[in-house]
């Protein structure tokens, strides 16, 4: 039952969080290079440990607490890949803005260890662990840079909203157990699955606070106010990594709890979806439109997003979950280019935070304002772009279960979208620069944003092995039940 | 002996006024962490009535983790609120407003 | 009514009372020790529920620590002092509102005809010799031996967090010692003997 084996990506993260801290204070440095280097290759050798144990089958393990199965590595791999680059983005950032010395890094690896978790896990309890793991060090996160009055209020704005968040999740979840009388997500599935026909009310109004909780870790209208708040008001390093790898887990926990947890009671949970979805949908595009600063139209836009991938949910089928799942992917590298850009662009007491402040980044670097134009086309999903396919797969599969008049709703409102994404481009392109010059980026960002922008083009035009992946996972063969 | 509505019926009152203090309260950072500990405990009541009523152990396992948990995001909260603290002199929430939203 | 079942009232209106007090207090310290009072009111619900370890754990660690911690920062900050409720005042009807809404969803749904437990809400009570701290040790470093040792990192989280955010060491005005200074004193720099002038 404890095979030590299926969790060595876990240990080893967390033998190198130890590793990070000590030699963080034993070591005399001004540039944190080692501290830097270390977290990279921390996350270099947790996926070359996940990639070997990829094959094994899907089990259980630790008496059922968490479970190695196919769509848990993906989603690790997803987060070390995506946060690998975080951390390069905003290396500079965390020694310009004076955050600490290496607490960043150390920060962000314990908060990745949390994710791992998260999307491994197979019991309430490891469920809630991992979202805590993952949540409590942003929080830090978002308040490191603790003489930037904002920032602070943003920490205790997410602080407080996310704790409400778990405690709704936690009330819901209480409601379920006592319900089911088990923790274990396959025991509770069964459960749901036995009396198939009649549910114990208690069992919905369980159901509500879940969707509530996860709606607000998600952040999604109703329960969106804390977004743009904190995306606005943390330092750019930070929102850059909140935005990227925590909705890739929480997204991976969403298809832990309704998938597989309590498809039971899709009729349910689908109404619910269907009413925030299109909630967020509409509410993100139009308050985008009218946005001046870079970081908050992002954040509605996230909102947004956040609808969309929902409508994968919605659809309830094989080929709705990897729509969703391949949705989710591919915002990620979008949001990752995207802050990644916002990120570099900040100097030494200067950051981005207004659309001005692209203004004209054509005439000053026009490798990184094409890399710009091609993450703001994926997210307004324009083809060859990945962000294309990620919507087209999603209205495939809500048309192909007949929610026809859903799938008119996300085109109608992609299509609003598509304005304020356009109109960042024409202030990069067509707007004289307020400050004339040129900015070079060091090699590894440059490459980075590189390789970033062409992992756009390429799954746009070539998507077939990513979408084949994303289907692979919800064979009914893979799943434990 | 205690009955289960009466029980379940107590921390959902206790989880509401949690909920209500949280939403309505404008005046004091402190309280409002304060809130988020009461709805802590009615969850954690919540889990050790159904342990208790089901013969199970796991709930109370449950609850073990989520006194842990609750400490530890205690202590970060506080920590925050002190920098709020040193940085403006206030813990007033209405004060807090150089974000819009 | 059974004495249990007063028992149980008694300490379920100390509990909500005194968190209806922590909400609506305007000192932080009353609304700290209205919290106290709802966790031992709350200790003493789980003791009756036969949850004797979370019951103490519930009082030493919450009352004892977490609370201590929370009366400590409100002492520190000299948060006495407090404005008016303006918002509490304009929307408290809209809260009672909710309360009753909430209340009255739960009653409706825990009703005997809607909930059916696995074993219909008959709890058997333990035998006399149960002991629920071994019953709970017996698992948590067993069966859940991995949720342990993540709480663990959770912790050392928290210190971490703690420390990176609230330390202040190298700031100007901060008092503090000098390690090396203090070992490498002497004898000689500590006592100064001084010949007595006083009367003989």
């Amino acid at each position: 039952m404890f095979n030590f084996t299926l969790i060595l990506p876990e240990l080893f993260v967390l033998c190198m969080v130890c590793v990070v801290m000590l030699v963080d204070l034993f070591v005399e440095q001004r540039q944190q290079v080692l501290t830097y280097a270390l977290t990279q290759l921390t996350l270099v050798g947790a996926a070359i440990l996940t990639l070997c144990i990829y094959c094994i089958p899907t089990t259980a393990n630790f008496s059922g607490l968490t479970v190695h199965d196919h769509l848990g590595s993906v989603l690790k791999l997803a987060i070390y890949i995506t946060s690998f680059f975080v951390f390069l983005y905003s290396r500079n950032y965390f020694r310009q803005q004076n955050m600490g010395k290496g607490e960043p890094y150390l920060l962000g690896l314990c908060s990745i260890l949390g994710m791992m978790v998260l999307v491994s896990a197979h019991n309430f309890l490891t469920l809630y662990l991992g979202l805590e793991l993952m949540s409590l060090p942003i929080y830090a996160l978002t308040a490191l840079q603790r003489d930037k009055e904002q920032a602070l209020e943003a920490a205790i704005k997410y602080f407080i909203l996310g704790a409400l968040a778990s405690a709704l999740l936690l009330y819901g979840l209480s409601m379920i157990y006592g319900a089911s009388g088990s923790l274990d997500i396959t025991q509770v599935a069964n459960v749901i699955g036995a009396n198939s026909t009649q549910h114990p009310l208690i069992f919905v109004f369980g159901l509500v606070f879940v969707v509530a909780g996860l709606a607000f870790k998600i952040g999604l209208v109703p329960f969106h106010m804390w977004l743009p708040d904190v995306y606005t008001g943390a330092p750019n390093a930070a929102t850059l990594f909140l935005a990227v790898a925590p909705k890739v887990a929480v997204i991976g926990m969403t298809i832990r709890l309704l998938v597989e947890c309590l498809p039971g009671l899709q009729v349910q949970w689908q109404e619910l979806l269907i009413v925030i979805s299109v909630l967020s949908m509409i509410l993100g595009n139009f308050v985008a439109i009218v946005q001046t600063n870079i970081k908050r139209m992002l954040a509605y836009s996230t909102i947004a997003h956040g609808g969309y991938i929902l409508l994968g949910f919605i659809a309830g089928t094989a080929a709705g979950y990897s729509a969703a799942l391949f949705y989710t992917l591919a915002y990620a590298i979008m949001s990752l280019g995207a802050f990644g850009i916002i990120t570099l662009l900040s100097k030494q007491g200067f950051d981005v935070e207004t659309i001005e402040d692209l203004q004209g980044l054509n005439d000053r670097n026009p490798w990184l304002a094409f890399m710009m134009m091609l993450l703001l086309f994926s997210m307004a999903g324009l083809p060859p772009t990945i962000g294309f396919f990620a919507k087209l797969s999603l209205i495939e599969a809500l048309v192909s279960t007949h929610f026809v008049w859903l799938a008119c709703i996300a085109m109608l409102v992609a299509v609003i979208g598509v304005y304020y994404y356009l109109r960042v481009i024409k202030v990069m392109y067509f707007d004289k620069p307020l400050d004339n010059k040129p900015f070079s980026l060091a090699w590894d960002a440059k490459m980075a944003i590189t390789i970033n922008g062409l992992a756009i083009l390429y799954f746009g035009i070539f998507p077939g092995a990513l979408i084949t992946l994303c289907q692979q996972l919800f064979w009914s063969g893979t799943m434990l039940n | 002996m205690i009955t289960l509505n009466s029980a379940l019926i107590v921390t959902a009152i206790l989880f509401s006024l949690s909920l209500i203090g949280l939403v309505l309260n404008r005046h004091n950072l402190i309280v409002l962490l304060m809130c988020v500990e009461l709805m802590l405990l009615a969850v954690n009541t919540n889990f050790i009535i159904f342990s208790h009523f089901l013969n199970d152990l796991a709930g109370q396992v449950f609850v073990f983790f989520i006194l842990a948990v609750a400490a530890a995001e205690a202590a970060i909260g506080l920590a925050i609120l002190i920098l709020i603290f040193r940085k403006q002199k206030t813990i007033n929430v209405s004060e807090l407003n150089t974000l819009k939203g | 009514m059974t004495l249990l079942q007063f028992i149980f009232y008694v300490f379920s209106a100390l509990m909500l009372l005194s968190a209806v007090g922590t909400i609506i207090s305007r000192n932080p310290v009353h609304g700290a020790l209205f919290l106290v009072v709802c966790f031992v009111a709350s200790a003493g619900i789980w003791l009756m529920l036969q949850a004797e370890f979370l019951g103490l754990v519930l009082v030493l660690v919450y009352v004892g620590a977490v609370m201590t911690l929370f009366l400590f920062v409100v002492m520190m900050l000299n948060l006495d002092k407090l404005p008016s409720r303006a918002g509490f005042k304009k929307y408290w009807p809209f809260g009672i509102l909710i309360l009753l809404l909430l209340v009255g969803l739960m009653i409706y749904v825990v009703a005997p005809s809607h909930l059916s437990l696995a074993s219909n809400a008959i709890a058997i009570p333990h035998p006399a010799d149960y002991s629920n701290v071994q019953a709970l040790g017996a698992v948590i470093y067993t069966q859940y031996v991995y949720a342990f040792e993540i709480a663990a990192v959770i912790l050392l989280v928290a210190i971490i967090a703690a420390i990176s955010l609230a330390f202040h060491a190298f700031h100007q005005d901060t008092k503090r010692q000098n390690i090396s200074k203090q070992v490498q004193t002497t004898a000689a720099e500590r006592l100064r003997l001084v010949k007595n002038m006083g009367k003989e």
